[in-house]
């Protein structure tokens, strides 16, 4: 079974569109939605759930009432900014805990002289298994705030390669989240190929670039996608150096036109409304994926 | 001598699992006594360090000798600073590992085999 | 006034709203870039004066001879950056999140913080524009401390435009915390109305005000305009599909330079977000 991850830096360069159309094509594939904070695949592929899980993303403190004396001990022993004063309806002032910023570490339970503080797991979000047209789906939702996506998308992970080793299944497509942070690095270890997704534009490439390193350092090797190739053609040229100067698998281009801009309103992977230049470029995209997973 | 093996199942005759601190299960087989007793992982799911905790675990129980397939670099200094030698790249199932390892087949890795965060 | 550009969906137009706005706006402004994974928006200035720092995060660091291995730091460590192994502690730089408990819970206090290097904050000007941005080291997976450190750097004698990571979850809010309003750029897509759903809420637990700009927004078909109605959110800007800036954007030009016309439309958002932060602080 080859794990294969589509990432791009940059938000927008179209993993989605790319991951969708290529769970279309490729058979035998269970799909993993990555993009916890912001997951979108499912829009395309309309997954019907089968199990819905619960996400604990760590812990976060609380404050009692009964025993903040309000000294404020707290509030400057916090690195996080997740601690305030304010306004004790009963009178004088209480420590007050910012949900989203806190990180759970403890330090002002440790601090407190009169043992204010409690610790709650948090409920940061959800992951679905699902079933789809095109193979098993599993997702996730983060809830808005919340951190810890590099743990929610381990769990999306470990469950899509559970379910493609349990099913038989030949490939697990992984939709990644932009950036090069912790849920990418989640999304990433362990994968048989990065195909990074970009575009010819400054941003586009500067970000690339980033992802590249990142492959690199866990040992990863790299596909590259030019999307919106026509956008500007000395750009595209440059990624395509830039590719064959890195030993990255230089795996096609889409150019930039309307239609495609405008497709992700038909609600469906662009493959299975469209049967014009681009899909079959995206064809041989998934052919070229499949030569090189499989050596 | 405590031996460990990760495992993906509870029984001599599961697979190896080839991730240490976030396989499914541990299988621990005294090799004096010739007793294997299985326990699931209950650091899986961990946010992180989980190499970490698992390494921890390894030491307090006495192990000696760990069997897996992948050891990351938190794993791999933990396990390392515990005295605990490790065998990598294990394959097949827990009582074909443990058979193999006794029959000196494997080689003790001298580093992580890999990166950390496998998933 | 300080304003977080900021978007659920990535992609949207963030950094061509928000480097457009700091170009647009008369006087001194200052334009920091939050997206610390990805910081885009200095290809779009031309900087002069270009200098950086190195940005630290507090390791600790433990006396080996004061270390009686009582395992306190170790148990205490929510993050098990900490182990305790053979009566030798041994440190997780990569795991610790630098809050200085172990430090505190050590009863012998056999243990110090080190500065390790996590990224750098650069500095630059163009024209104008004084630019300040945060680069994250490759490999390093937290932004928010970095964000925090860029942030510090806010001059309170200037306009100030926060260029925010994209999504909803703790980067992004990091950037956000604290703005007296924030630009949500999207498109007019069910991608981009999902997403903006999901940063609108946050903005709202936030209590933060807030305002909608729709890029590429006579396609994709979406409901993105009825949304921000049925909210009561102000759609403040709507820039239609245009391959010149597309193209502008590619080699660096901004959208006040590829279609001129944005710069006036710019400086009028600009002055109605004043009146409704304004509004705002009267009541």
């Amino acid at each position: 079974m080859k794990q294969i991850v589509i990432l791009s830096g940059k938000g927008g360069t179209g993993k989605t569109f790319v991951s969708a159309s290529l769970a279309c094509i490729a058979e035998q594939c269970v799909i993993a939605d990555c993009d916890v904070d912001a997951a979108n695949l499912h829009l395309l592929l309309h997954p019907e759930l089968t199990a819905t899980y619960k996400f604990t993303g760590g812990r976060i403190a609380k404050v009692s009432s009964d025993q903040c004396t309000g000294c404020g001990l707290c509030v400057e022993s916090c690195r996080f900014d997740a601690l305030d004063m304010t306004q004790n309806p009963s009178g004088g002032k209480i420590a007050r805990v910012d949900a989203i910023a806190c990180e759970g570490c403890g330090v002002c339970g440790l601090v407190c002289p009169e043992k204010a503080f409690t610790f709650h797991k948090s409920d940061s979000g959800r992951w679905f298994t699902a079933e789809t047209s095109y193979g098993p789906m599993v997702h996730a939702h983060l809830f808005a705030g919340e951190e810890n996506s590099g743990k929610l998308v381990q769990e999306v992970r470990t469950k899509a390669r559970e379910t493609g080793e349990e099913q038989n299944r030949e490939y697990v497509l992984i939709d990644g989240p932009p950036g090069t942070g912790c849920a990418v690095m989640s999304a990433m270890t362990g994968v048989d190929l990065v195909v990074l997704t970009t575009e010819p534009t400054l941003a586009g490439i500067h970000d690339a670039k980033r992802v590249v390193q990142l492959a690199s350092h866990f040992h990863i090797p790299v596909g590259m996608i030019v999307n919106k190739s026509t956008i500007n053609k000395e750009k595209t040229a440059e990624l395509k150096k830039y590719a064959e100067d890195q030993n990255i698998q230089y795996l096609g281009e889409i150019p930039y036109e309307k239609k495609v801009v405008d497709s992700v309103a038909d609600l469906q992977p662009y493959v299975c409304v469209h049967d014009d230049d681009v899909s079959q470029r995206l064809r041989d995209i998934w052919q070229r994926i499949s030569e090189v997973v499989s050596h | 001598m405590n031996i460990c093996i990760t495992a993906q199942g509870m029984e001599r005759t599961s697979r190896i699992d080839p991730r240490f601190g976030r396989c499914a299960c541990f299988c621990f087989y005294d090799s004096d006594k010739d007793e294997y007793t299985f326990e699931k992982n209950a650091f899986a799911g961990g946010v992180g360090g989980v190499g970490v905790q698992t390494g921890e675990m390894m030491a307090q129980k006495g192990v000696k000798v760990v069997i897996t397939g992948q050891v990351g670099p938190n794993a791999y200094r933990t396990l390392e600073a515990g005295g605990i030698e490790i065998y990598p790249n294990a394959e097949g199932t827990v009582e074909e590992a443990v058979k193999a390892f006794l029959s000196g087949q494997y080689t003790k890795t001298t580093g992580p085999t890999g990166p950390s965060r496998h998933a | 006034m300080k304003i977080a550009v900021a978007s659920g969906k990535g992609g949207t137009g963030k950094t061509t709203v928000a480097v457009g706005l700091a170009r647009a706006l008369p006087g001194n402004v200052q334009l920091l870039d939050c997206d610390v994974e990805e910081p885009n928006a200095f290809l779009f200035l031309n900087l002069d004066e270009v200098r950086s720092t190195e940005h630290s995060s507090l390791v600790p660091r433990i006396e080996a001879d004061l270390c009686t291995a009582c395992g306190l730091c170790s148990r205490f460590c929510e993050f098990n950056a900490l182990a305790l192994l053979k009566d030798r502690v041994l440190v997780f730089d990569n795991l610790c999140h630098g809050c200085g408990g172990c430090t505190i819970i050590c009863p012998e206090k056999a243990i110090r913080e080190e500065a390790r290097p996590t990224g750098k904050i650069v500095f630059g000007q163009s024209g104008p524009i004084e630019h300040i941005y945060g680069d994250l080291n490759t490999g390093e997976a937290m932004a928010p401390p970095l964000i925090r450190a860029v942030k510090r750097r806010i001059s309170k004698d200037k306009e100030v435009i926060l260029d925010s990571p994209p999504g909803t979850t703790c980067p992004m809010v990091t950037a956000v915390k604290d703005a007296d309003f924030c630009l949500l750029v999207t498109e007019n897509t069910p991608f981009g109305l999902h997403d903006l759903e999901m940063a609108v809420e946050v903005l709202r637990d936030m209590e933060m005000p807030m305002g909608v700009v729709i890029n590429r927004s006579d396609i994709g078909r979406s409901k993105v305009r009825e949304f921000c109605g049925e909210k009561e959110i102000p759609v403040l800007l709507e820039i239609p599909y245009s391959r010149i800036i597309a193209e502008q954007y590619a080699v660096g030009v901004s959208i006040v330079d590829a279609e001129p016309q944005y710069r006036g439309k710019l400086v009028d958002m600009y002055r109605e977000i004043e009146q409704i932060v304004m509004a705002g602080r009267g009541r």
